[in-house]
């Protein structure tokens, strides 16, 4: 049984490991490979700060409610574990910034601790009159994604570094599952209107004394085109912008004044930060995620690909839950074969 | 009377913060600071600086809390500001976590943090041992940012600062019409106050820049204090301890007790061990007193004894120490004919 893996961010090197873990043993004749044009450190998921926080909204998809609780207990059950800081996991408490009341997030009992800002607290914030104050985690891909890489050598999995052009590519190779993880650019494999990017451009800074991560919100502008910073283990990522629709990769000096302005006037002590990195990335956005099966037809044979990307910005706030899900979907193509007559020969 | 001579004995938090309060209030008076020690060498300095308050028995509740909620907007201001991160102020939320529930649920100073409530359940389960607790958020004053930060406001106000071992107040009286002990430990040996004691505290300080919540322990014995750079571990509370030397064992002992508050410390780098002798006493000593000898006389003000609370009530005892130094002078200038100069 040969499976590929297309994408080797977040999404891909996830949904890889959980599928392999879960199938192995049952699977003797398991054969998993990695293919992709980017790894770690060129990822889209390596730009993110990693903090775990859903979208405002999940516009009533409770599935993605469900997943993004699977990936926060998940990652919560494991931060007493000696292997907590090489993922680059740790817990970071922090605040959601308003300019005026808005309902409580479906994401309130997942994360800890959650409540509403006191008018203290406020007073910290000029121009904001509402807000959230809770405790969540951080996963920094800079750490997760070799972590990763590790864990899927030690069991075997083969990477390539390579440019995949088609499916039928992967088939004639001798695949009989493909999962699909090739996030922004997965319209370039199957056409796919509804995937667009969000263009994101983040400024790093060394700022130690930051401590809190704060993410305002306009509701005007829409998700993360308002400032944000978020403080990781080593720097601090000051964001605010999402550009839906634009494919370009460099950075913009209009967005860097726009968010080294907004990031400090939200707060003054930042002007003192040192600026180390400067990043754009784009979001692959999706009204929902595309998590499916799908059977293509390959000459005389069939073979299965399952999709699995449109993130946008909560890739990492969702993986597991994602990368399970598909491993769900993995286990029902392995049901049908078993019951499936004499293997299908192979090309 | 030519502009009034102050000389303040000492440089940790509390003679710094003191001295910046007289030049702030007393523009007409010239002020020096006087220590054996700077930062980084003060007990200040191996303080972690968190404002969560020391109870003194002997002092009146809401007196405690008036002094904790000045130095709280002072510092909240600060760090609210462009200089935060040169005075090593900064906001850091956590938990303090009790095995058994305390007498007293709520603390003095609750609504003077930020966001004080009770933690989850949910959040609690991060603490198997502990029973209860509580979040909040609050300031953290690191050192020797803080200090060095005072050192600068001082100097910019005309505040002279000389390395200086004063052995008795006295000694002071031909060059200064004022003195202000803020000799912390030191009070012992300076005017022999035996009420003073040290409580001995042994403290690591790591490298673990992945830590960003605080952890305590109700019983204040353990403790998770991140800093700027570096993460403060503690501690020890030795009574009648008046020994500077780091105890391997302690260290051990003190690294083990945080690893179970937070396993995630087992990665720490770069261990430093340093020791701090609290200045304790039933109550801080912050009154005037005027010494005398031979017809010459010379008005002091006691601001020491702050034991393991100096940063939460710092501002507080700085402002309460100034105005009895002002005090002192309007009684000098009321009787400058006798006053010598």
């Amino acid at each position: 049984m040969r499976v590929a893996i297309i994408g080797a961010g977040v999404i891909g090197l996830s949904t890889a490991l959980c599928i392999h873990e879960q199938y192995h043993s049952l699977v003797p004749s398991l054969e998993m490979e990695v293919y992709a044009d980017r790894y770690t450190p060129h990822t889209t998921s390596d730009g993110a700060a990693g903090l775990w926080q859903p979208y405002l909204s999940d516009h009533g998809n409770l599935q993605e409610t469900l997943w993004n609780k699977e990936t926060f207990d998940y990652l919560l059950g494991h931060l007493g574990s000696p292997a907590a800081k090489e993922m680059g996991l740790f817990l970071i408490s922090g605040y959601n910034l308003f300019t005026q009341p808005v309902p409580d997030p479906s994401w309130k009992n997942i994360v800890l601790g959650f409540r509403n800002l006191t008018p203290k607290e406020l007073e910290l914030f000029p121009g904001y009159s509402y807000g959230w104050f809770n405790t969540a985690l951080m996963l920094e891909c800079r750490s997760y994604l070799p972590w990763l890489t590790n864990k899927l050598t030690q069991r075997g999995v083969k990477f390539f570094h390579k440019k995949v052009e088609s499916f039928q590519e992967m088939f004639a190779q001798g695949m009989d599952v493909v999962i699909n993880c090739t996030g922004v650019r997965a319209g370039e494999l199957q056409p796919d209107p509804e995937l667009q990017p969000g263009r994101g451009q983040v400024i790093k800074v060394l700022a130690p004394w930051v401590k809190h991560f704060i993410i305002t919100h306009d509701i005007e502008s829409g998700i993360y085109n308002s400032p944000y910073v978020i403080p990781g283990s080593e720097f601090t990522v000051l964001g605010g912008i999402y550009q839906h629709g634009n494919w370009n990769e460099e950075n913009s000096t209009q967005d860097h004044k726009t968010i080294w302005e907004n990031c400090c006037r939200l707060l003054p002590a930042l002007q003192k930060a040192k600026i180390v990195e400067e990043w754009s990335g784009l979001r692959p956005a999706r009204p929902w995620v595309r998590l499916e099966r799908e059977t293509v037809r390959h000459g005389h044979f069939q073979a299965e690909v399952i999709h699995n990307y449109g993130h946008g910005g909560f890739g990492i706030t969702i993986h597991w839950g994602c990368a399970m899900a598909a491993a769900r979907l993995f286990g029902s193509i392995l049901q049908e074969k078993k019951l499936a007559s004499p293997p299908q020969p192979r090309l | 009377m030519a502009a009034p001579k102050v000389a303040v004995v000492g440089a940790g938090v509390i003679g710094l913060s003191t001295a910046l309060c007289i030049a702030e209030t007393c523009p007409g008076c010239s002020v020096t600071v006087l220590s054996e020690q700077f930062s980084p060498n003060t007990t200040s300095d191996v303080a972690a600086g968190m404002l969560i308050p020391h109870t003194y028995p002997g002092t009146p509740i809401h007196v405690q809390k008036q002094w904790f909620k000045e130095t709280f907007a002072y510092l909240f201001a600060i760090s609210n500001s462009a200089e935060a991160s040169e005075a090593g102020i900064h906001l850091v939320s956590g938990w303090q976590v009790f095995k058994n529930t305390p007498k007293e649920e709520l603390p003095f100073w609750s609504d003077v943090v930020l966001g004080f409530r009770p933690m989850s359940k949910a959040e609690l389960q991060k603490f198997p041992q502990h029973r209860f607790g509580q979040a909040f958020t609050t300031l953290k004053c690191d050192c020797p940012p803080y200090l060095l930060w005072l050192e600068k406001r001082l100097k910019a106000t005309g505040v002279q600062m000389y390395t200086r071992k004063v052995a008795d107040l006295w000694e002071l009286h031909s060059e200064y019409n004022g003195v202000v002990n803020c000799a912390g430990i030191g009070a012992r040996q300076l005017v022999g106050d035996e009420k003073l004691f040290p409580i001995r505290g042994q403290v690591l300080k790591v490298h673990a820049p992945w830590v960003k919540n605080f952890i305590r322990d109700g019983d204040g014995l353990t403790y998770i204090y991140p800093g700027i750079h570096r993460v403060t571990l503690g501690g020890t509370r030795e009574k009648e301890s008046w020994s500077l030397s780091p105890d391997p064992g302690t260290t051990k002992d003190i690294f083990d007790r945080c690893c179970t508050l937070e396993p995630s410390l087992r990665g720490a780098q770069d261990i430093e061990v340093k020791v701090g002798l609290r200045p304790s006493r039933q109550h801080v000593r912050l009154q005037r007193e005027v010494l005398s000898q031979g017809g010459v006389q010379l008005p002091v003000v006691h601001n020491y004894g702050h034991g393991a609370g100096g940063f939460s009530v710092h501002r507080g005892t700085a402002k309460e120490a100034a105005r009895l130094v002002g005090e002192c002078i309007a009684a000098l200038q009321g009787s400058s004919s006798r006053a010598k100069l």
